[in-house]
């Protein structure tokens, strides 16, 4: 995904060699049944998902786990469990998301998921906890939402906000607790809550992000109205009307006027034609216009 | 089936007819452009001359995007982000344009037609029939999403190019097009259905994307979604008949490609186009049609390519049908588009269709030519993970392609960006308008599917198991009896679980079986929207054939093969001659059943009741053997020996922990479908591994289900009671005929031990299409 340039582009290209050279990347088998080799799921090796978890080679990593599904070998798992706190955001999220599906070796006692949890608890380094927060989530355990909920409170805003988004994952606002994220000092943890109440199913506090239309930051305005509108939220209709009137950023009054069309309030013609007649960007006026023909 | 460059059809005069050239004035004016980017430009490639090749047209349409970040902390390049697989689309790197080259030559004037939005990426662009206007997907900034814009090839009265937004939302619009009739298309990730997100199973936390139009006028006022897949459709492309084509991607149990399907532009009638039958390679996308029927495209494999791949030319005529293969003919009337018999071409045979590094390069994004050309994006060097590690972005520049002498011409390239989405700025014919048959998003509403005759197949396959050995698929379906409608869900509806047990397949749901009349009929309503599969079944309750499709209706939608796939260019006519058939007088079985009171078979709700009252008595811990696996801790070295039982159908949980809770499992899930599991891996066992006990997706070639063996009402069984007497009869106790059923359906559904019912499923409460909430 993203790699630092800071990193040895010669040590890399090394490692690229040896990801594209070295592996037995396929195996022959067909599951199941007689399906066309073209369509067919293919299987990583043992010893494929062992070579390239120790490579660093981060697509090689995550092609072999995603096809290395079903494959039990529980010796992969010492070489996949270092790779939760990989650089990169997606090789973390796959080495996860490989070993959830591992019937041993991953959850039982003293092994990587309860590893995974005494480190978001007490690790000292924060980015390390930040990165067992995002596993957590990804692990899809249940029993992951009360260390999440309590990592809320986390003194780093890295562990905070990792912890908002690996309740998003578990689908699950914590009992309330992700709320918590909407009056965090840190913008970036307030946008993660944000983002992940949009991911839960069950997120019913509209009332705390109704406040947020009101935050000092336009990102975390502009997000908050966004999901707003993706809740239906209509008793919202007056503060967001007042923000397309009169916010200072414009994108957040685009999404103002975006939310107002979706609310389907008929109070707000009236403004939302001024808007599109007057508004200064373009863009705002357009999604007025678009807003009174939902109205 | 594959064939040699050579055979390549010649389509240059079909692409010319498509091409309706306007006068030159009225296309495009040359765009005097002071501001312009300075760009660097490559060596021309293969014997380009350095004015570059003649286009035929004066300017092309361009996409840039960036891979390289500058910031305080330092330099970032992204290679592969949202890119490692071919239905990614969550790659965001700032500092994209969309522009204007004219004339469309290395010598060329840029034109940035987004200067405004400095810090965008883009995501998709089509041009309108008329060559006025550009349709577009664009993100503004990292707190903004993708979505749905226009833009005039002409500036407006302050000499600025107008940009309007037509889409807004929490979710991201990418890969617009337009369609006739002032429509646009385009793929969304916004959730919809009670079950709220879709994160495909196989994707990981990314939203599923599927299908929606809008107005060019309404924008978000006119949305309208359509019916979706269980995993992505991406890459939307126009065909001549008025319809739409796009890539999807095909995950169930074990299959996992990316194809081509096409749709009407309400959403109605979705229909396989190419690559269900005889490509070679594993994913067909960027599309787009130069002829009817007759696309050109990437073949390549599903991940690690960076969307890129061999060019393929996928003509999908029928061939035996000369109106077809006549470009001036009027195929009105005529079955011209055949998915079952289509000729995959590549075009560029140096290049591999896998993700190993490539000699040549590897194209991305192709497009036809007024005059038959294509224009792509190209790289030199591996475009895989060399690049990515190496952090040396693949360099995409933009080149005609000529099929004949397969070279390359250089059109335009910096060599700091990737230049994409090449379009030719020429006018083109418009298709036809194809009327709605449908335009509302009322979930209450069934989808009505069924067959004239489910015995009329062009499938070549045999069956095998229970009373079929070896029996052409068209020969078993006579004996089917009824079509068990199988509804397919993510994990995401399985809140708190992680898969479905042991097997690869979704989440499943018997919707319910329809039956089939003496003539082969059957029909069904179904709810709207959702993912549905197929099985014929036989007298015993057994599976036929699984269809490895996923199908899908809009509210009200009327969708009805003729056969289980019958002959794509032959016509189906009702077996008793009848018309309509015996199922349209029956009318249709309703299979709408709200999701609480769906058929679902969560093993220890349904199943292992079952199995502790009927067979745990005999088959237990006390009375199984175990095989063993071997577990070596590397810090300490200490070996941890897990049993497995060989047969033990109680819900005691085995003596090791088995994945997560070791005891919330039964050792009965464990014994019947690890043998299977055991297939895909390759695991150090000891002691006598038992047969596979249970098979997904096939009861019938499962061991106990032929252990158990089956009665139909008319008193014979799928297997050959002598050799096989019904057990667990035979030892004096009785299974019912339900509970042999359920036991079928728990192999034939994919041997899930999840489903909705023991999994904390929560109805999404903001459903956009969820009128009247009735499922």
């Amino acid at each position: 995904m993203r790699n630092k340039i800071v990193t040895s582009v010669l040590g890399g290209i090394t490692l690229a060699l040896i990801a594209a050279t070295s592996f037995d990347a396929k195996s022959d088998v067909v599951p199941y049944s007689a399906i066309p080799q073209d369509q067919a799921e293919f299987i990583s090796t043992s010893a494929h998902i062992v070579s390239v978890a120790v490579s660093g080679a981060p697509m090689a990593i995550w092609e072999t786990l995603e096809h290395g599904e079903k494959v039990e070998c529980i010796d992969c798992v010492n070489a996949v469990a270092p790779l939760i706190y990989d650089q990169n955001a997606r090789t973390r999220e796959i080495s996860v998301w490989w070993m959830r599906r591992r019937m041993f070796g991953v959850f039982g006692p003293g092994e990587v998921y309860s590893q995974t949890l005494k480190t978001l608890a007490g690790d000292a380094d924060p980015q390390r906890r930040a990165f067992a927060a995002y596993a957590i989530g990804e692990f899809l355990e249940g029993t992951g939402v009360a260390a999440l909920a309590t990592a809320l409170k986390d003194a780093d805003p890295r562990v905070r906000g990792a912890a908002a988004s690996g309740l998003a994952r578990l689908d699950d606002d914590g009992a309330g607790a992700l709320s918590l994220t909407f009056t965090d000092a840190d913008e970036s943890v307030r946008l993660a809550g944000i983002a992940g109440a949009g991911r839960i199913n069950s997120f019913t506090d509209a009332a705390g992000v109704s406040r947020l239309v009101g935050d000092s930051s336009a990102f975390v305005r502009r997000r908050a109205i966004m999901l707003l509108d993706q809740m239906q939220t209509k008793d919202a209709v007056a503060s967001v009307l007042a923000l397309a009137q009169k916010d200072g950023d414009a994108e957040v009054r685009l999404v103002a006027c975006h939310a107002l069309g979706s609310f389907g309030d008929p109070s707000a013609k009236g403004i939302l034609a001024s808007i599109a007649q007057n508004d200064v960007n373009l863009q705002v006026r357009d999604q007025a216009q678009i807003a009174l023909r939902r109205l | 089936m594959i064939r040699e460059a050579s055979a390549v059809v010649s389509f240059s005069s079909l692409a010319q007819r498509a091409f309706q050239r306007l006068p030159h004035a009225a296309v495009v004016a040359v765009i005097a452009c002071a501001a312009c980017p300075v760009t660097t430009m490559s060596a021309c490639s293969n014997g380009a001359s350095s004015a570059g090749p003649d286009l035929g047209v004066s300017s092309i349409l361009l996409i840039k995007r960036q891979t390289t970040t500058v910031d305080a902390t330092g330099v970032t390049i992204d290679v592969a982000g949202g890119n490692s697989q071919v239905i990614d689309y969550d790659r965001y790197v700032p500092g994209g344009s969309l522009n204007l080259l004219s004339p469309a030559r290395p010598d060329g004037t840029l034109t940035n037609l987004t200067g405004d939005f400095t810090t965008a990426d883009f995501n998709g662009a089509d041009l309108s029939f008329d060559a006025s206007t550009v349709v577009f997907s664009m993100k503004k900034d990292p707190n903004d999403r993708y979505h749905i814009y226009t833009v005039a090839l002409a500036t407006g009265a302050d000499g600025k190019y107008q940009v309007h937004q037509l889409t807004a939302g929490e979710y991201d619009d990418i890969n617009p097009i337009f369609l006739p009739g002032n429509r646009i298309a385009f793929a969304t990730n916004e959730m919809y259905t009670a079950m709220g997100t879709r994160a495909d199973e196989y994707e990981h936390a990314r939203i599923v994307s599927q299908l929606a139009t809008i107005s060019v006028d309404g924008g978000d006022a006119d949305r309208h979604l359509f019916a979706q897949n269980l995993s992505h459709s991406v890459s939307l492309f126009m065909r001549h008949d008025g319809k739409l084509g796009y890539s999807r991607w095909e995950h169930l149990g074990g299959v996992n490609d990316v194809k081509l399907f096409t749709a009407n532009p309400d959403g109605t009638n979705m229909l396989a186009v190419a690559g269900q039958h005889g490509k070679t390679f594993n994913s067909l996308f960027n599309v787009r049609e130069v002829a009817p029927n007759v696309m050109v495209g990437i073949a390549t494999t599903r991940s690690r390519t960076i969307h890129a791949g061999a060019l393929v030319q996928v003509d999908a005529r029928n061939q035996n049908d000369p109106v077809c293969l006549d470009p001036t003919a009027d195929e009105t009337g005529h079955a011209c588009l055949d998915e079952e018999h289509v000729q995959f071409t590549v075009l560029t045979p140096d290049v591999p269709t896998d993700n190993t590094e490539s000699p040549a390069g590897r194209y991305r994004e192709p497009s036809g030519l007024p005059d038959g050309r294509i224009l792509t994006s190209w790289a030199d060097g591996a475009v895989n993970d060399l690049n990515e590690q190496s952090a040396t972005p693949p360099d995409f520049g933009v080149y005609v392609y000529d099929a004949s002498t397969h070279t390359n011409q250089l059109v335009y390239n910096d060599r700091t960006t990737w230049d994409l989405n090449a379009i030719a700025i020429a006018p083109r014919a418009t298709p036809p308008v194809i009327g709605d048959i449908q335009h509302n998003q009322d979930a209450t509403q069934p989808a009505r599917i069924g067959s004239v005759d489910i015995r009329q197949t062009s499938l070549d396959e045999p069956v095998n198991g229970a009373q079929f050995n070896n029996v052409p698929l068209a020969t078993a379906l006579q004996g089917a009896v009824g079509v068990r409608v199988i509804e397919g869900f993510s994990s995401e509806a399985a809140k708190g679980v992680t898969m479905f047990g042991l097997t690869m397949d979704e989440g499943a749901a018997v919707l319910g079986t329809a039956p089939v009349y003496p003539d082969g009929s059957w029909l069904a309503n179904i709810p709207p929207f959702i993912p549905v599969h197929l099985q014929p079944i036989d007298k015993y309750g057994l599976a036929i054939r699984n269809q490895r499709l996923w199908i899908q209706g809009s509210p009200g939608e009327n969708r009805r093969c003729v056969g289980c796939h019958e002959s794509r260019t032959g016509q189906g006519v009702p077996a008793l001659g009848q018309n309509p058939t015996v199922a349209e007088q029956r009318g249709p079985e309703d299979l709408t059943e709200a999701i609480s009171s769906r058929a679902e078979y969560p093993w220890d709700k349904v199943v292992q009741p079952v199995l502790t009252a009927k067979c745990a008595t005999c088959h237990n811990a006390s009375t199984t053997t175990y095989y063993q696996v071997t577990h070596a801790d590397p810090v300490t070295g200490n070996k941890t020996t897990y049993n497995i039982p060989y047969l033990d159908l109680s819900a005691t949980p085995v003596t090791v922990y088995y994945d997560r809770q070791v005891h919330a499992w039964p050792a009965s899930y464990v014994s019947i479908f690890y043998p299977a599991a055991l297939e895909m891996g390759k695991v150090t066992v000891t002691g006598k591994v038992p047969p596979k006990w249970g098979v997904p997706e096939d009861a019938r070639n499962s061991a106990m289900i032929q252990k158990l063996n089956v009665q139909a009402a008319d008193g014979t069984y799928a297997w050959d009671p002598t050799a096989n007497p019904p057990h667990p009869e035979d030892k004096m106790i009785t299974l019912t005929a339900d509970e042999r059923q359920m036991l079928i359906r728990t192999c034939d559904l994919g041997g899930q031990f999840y489903s909705r019912q023991n999994t904390g499923f929560v109805p999404y409460g903001a459903d956009p299409v969820g009128v009247g909430k009735k499922y």
